[in-house]
Parts: C-alpha cells; structure tokens; sequence
C-alpha cells in the first residue's frame, strides 16, 4: 500500500511535537533514566510545569501538603505521566479534536492511548523483561496517532465498514479502511512517527500493533505488549469509536506475554482504576467517572 | 450501580466493552436497577468487592436485588425482569480473553442461586455498548457508534 498523495499533504502539515516531550520520550527510554532528568525537563518548560504541579495537587491525587516543588511532583506522579501530560499539550490537534470518521467525540482518542499506556505497561511485566515497562507506555499513548490524520478522508464510510464487518465479512477495521482510503491508520501513524522522527521502538508499535507478528524481531514483544493493551482498553469500554471492538487478537501473543487469566483480571481492574485517577485529575471528575 | 422508581428518570451506562450491564425491573413495585459487571468472580480481589460489589458477577446480584430491596420490590424470582446487555467478545483459544463470554455466564449462574434467569439478553459479537433503562416504559435502548440504536 501506498499512501494517497492528499494524505500524505496533511502528515506534512502535523505540527511537531515540542522539545519537552521529545526529550522526555529519549529519557523513558533510557531504563536507567533518573527522576531528577526528569524534573530537569519539566522546569525548563513553564507551561508544563504548570499542568504537573496542577495534576498532582488535584483532588484525585489525594496528597494532604501542597506540592510547589517539579520534583517533589515528579516524584509522586512519575515519569510516565509527565511523558503523557507533554504529548497531550503539544499534540492536542492530535489527540482532543473529534474524529468524525470514527463516530468518536473529542477527546476519546485521548482517553482511549491514555488506557492503552496504562494496560500496556502492565502487560509489559509478564514480557521476562524483553518489553520495556515505561517504553510500553509511550508506546501506548502514540499506537493511534494515524487516526487523526485518517478520520477525515474517511468521511462516512465507518458506518459501511461496521456494517459489513458485522455481517463477519470484512476482517476486521484496518482492511475496512484500507479498502475505503487505500491506506489505513497504522500506516499513516506510521508517517506520522517519521515526520515527528520518533525512535524506531515506538515506530515500530505504531506500525505494526494490529499486525505484531511482522515487527522486527528486537522490537516484537513490545508490539505484542501494546496490542494487548489495546484490547484491554477496549474491553474496558475505553475505545476510540465505530472500531472499538473490530480488529483481531493475534493468537500468538502467548509466545511473548506469559499472562494468565487471572492475571489478565489483575490488570483490568488496576489499570481502570489507575486510567480513572489520571483523568480525574487531568480534567477533574466526570459524569461518567461517577 | 443505580436504581429508581423515580418516574421520568433512566438509568445509563457507557461503552460496557466486555463488561455486562445486569438490568432488573419490578413491574409491581415500579422500579428498576442496573449495574455494570466488569469481572467474572470477586475472588480475584475480595478487599475490592466489599467496597464495590457491583464489579463482579457473583456479588453484583445480591447487591443490585439489595437495591431494588430498598426501593420497595421484594419480587425475588420469576415476577423480577431481568435483561442483559453488553459483553462484547474477543476470540481468544487461550480463553484468557474472552472476558465478555465468562461474565455473561458468570452472572446466569450467579441469578440462578436465586431462582431467576435472564427474559432477555443482547450479549457477544464485537459491539461495545451503551444503554439505558426507562423506569416508566422498561424499555431498554442500546446504542453503539457506527450502528443505528435498537431496542431490546
């Protein structure tokens, strides 16, 4: 597949990420990395400094003191969510605006990556350390950045797609748009990572997380991580829209991720809880968080 | 996990995924109930179900008709309606996945401790849903994006 050239003039024109969140990913990515390299990050950027000190005094959080310090709040909210609070300001185009080609209203992309990071980053414990925990996360708050780029070319046609896969004949939503588009959200996602020059782990989840089994090798558990992630966030009633629910679960996971049923149940409900907490003290609470 | 009797008032619930919404309605007492079941068995976490036992299938059920309870219906067994919805469906040959299935099952066993059994259940295929509940009609409507609603 090849993407359509009007396509390809809207990845073009995807704004970059700032520097804060670029350098914070290569700081997740780094499994040494130190809260204080972290802390460094935030002070050099006001306007973040102001979304984290906000977050972790939020009612949510449930500290008793205020914070005033980056790195005392650094230290209480982690890396993760700092990496998480930075890709939301500087690619909120990305993650907040409506995508009507999904039937998904603003901000659901947001809260779908968001639950997939959580979920990711727990399944990545049952990977025997070949997927990285936090690089799961970023992984996880990126894997649907294609949909943005995707949701307008398009247009109506989720409803023909959902139509037809409910009737078991289209395999699932990716095939839906790559017949409706000629391409499809990972691949532009795809583009997007290129044009934003994101390390080849992330590229390579935002590629292939429908498709794990055709990562590279090094990268292959990983990938495998975040597409459970993906379903669990899904399962949880945390999609993005039409598609929730419409792709495959690639059976092969188990040669990668050692999770039980049980275990998977852990998950669910840590991850709910966690995904609730950072909303709420995101965006303070909801009437569907009630 | 609500309940009403309250005329004009509906009870929803958003995006159920693999989780199952337990509907019951007293016709007699004119009040009805809905919870939102994410596991199948409170055993994987019991400190968790005392504060919320609406999350697992085997305490949702003494506590939803605990509910209902309040609001005056002592309907327990056949006179209770009962509706399920949700319960969306990964295929997974690992069954480890396949959570939407084993709540939807472990809710039936659970309402079968009590003599009552589903009148009617919209459950499995890959369809998250949403759904609420009329007090005054009992009628139950599902939506899910991409999909026209329908009722059940």
């Amino acid at each position: 597949m090849a993407i359509p050239p009007d396509i390809k003039d809207s990845i073009a024109k995807v704004k970059p990420l700032s520097q804060s969140a670029v350098r914070l990913m290569s700081i997740m990515a780094d499994p040494d990395h130190t809260v204080a390299q972290i802390a460094a990050v935030v002070e050099s950027d006001p306007i973040l400094t102001g979304n984290v000190l906000r977050v972790v005094n939020s009612p949510a959080f449930g500290l008793r003191a205020k914070i005033s310090t980056v790195a005392r709040a650094v230290s209480y909210t982690g890396g993760n969510m700092v990496v998480g609070l930075a890709l939301h300001l500087c690619a909120s185009g990305i993650f907040n605006n409506p995508l009507d080609g999904y039937e998904s209203q603003r901000g659901s992309l947001w809260r779908h990556c968001l639950f997939t990071a959580i979920a990711s980053r727990e399944i990545a414990r049952f990977s025997g350390g070949k997927a990285d925990p936090e690089v799961a996360y970023t992984a996880g708050l990126l894997h649907d950045i294609g949909k943005a780029v995707m949701s307008a070319p398009l247009g109506d046609s989720a409803r023909k797609i959902v139509a037809i896969a409910d009737k078991g004949e289209m395999r699932d939503f990716v095939a839906g748009e790559a017949k409706a588009v000629g391409t499809d959200h990972p691949e532009v996602g795809e583009a997007i990572a290129m044009h934003w020059s994101l390390p080849g782990p992330l590229r390579e989840v935002i590629r292939h997380h429908h498709a794990p089994s055709k990562a590279k090798e090094e990268y292959r558990t990983l990938v495998y991580a975040v597409h459970l992630g993906d379903f669990i966030a899904m399962m949880s009633g945390t999609g993005t829209g039409a598609d929730t629910m419409l792709y495959l679960l690639d059976h092969d996971y188990r040669n990668f991720i050692d999770v039980s049923a049980a275990e998977l149940e852990k998950v669910i409900l840590d991850a709910g809880q966690e995904y609730q907490q950072v909303v709420e003290s995101m965006f303070g609470s909801e009437e569907e968080m009630q | 996990m609500g309940a009403t009797r309250t005329p004009g008032q509906e009870l929803r619930t958003l995006a159920l995924g693999s989780c199952v919404a337990l509907i019951m309605m007293d016709p007699k007492a004119r009040c009805i109930a809905m919870v939102h079941v994410v596991l199948p068995e409170s055993s994987i976490d019991p400190a968790r179900s005392q504060k919320k036992p609406g999350h697992f299938a085997d305490t949702a059920v003494p506590a939803l008709l605990g509910e209902m309870k309040k609001l005056g219906s002592d309907n327990v067994g056949k006179g209770m309606i009962i509706k399920l919805v949700g319960g969306a469906n990964v295929m997974d040959p690992n069954n480890t996945f396949n959570i939407g299935k084993r709540n939807a099952l472990a809710i039936k066993k659970a309402l079968w401790k009590f003599g009552m059994g589903p009148r009617a259940e919209d459950i499995g295929g890959r369809i998250s849903r949403s759904v609420s509940v009329d007090v005054d009609t009992g009628k139950v409507k599902i939506t899910s994006p991409g999909r026209d609603g329908w009722e059940l």
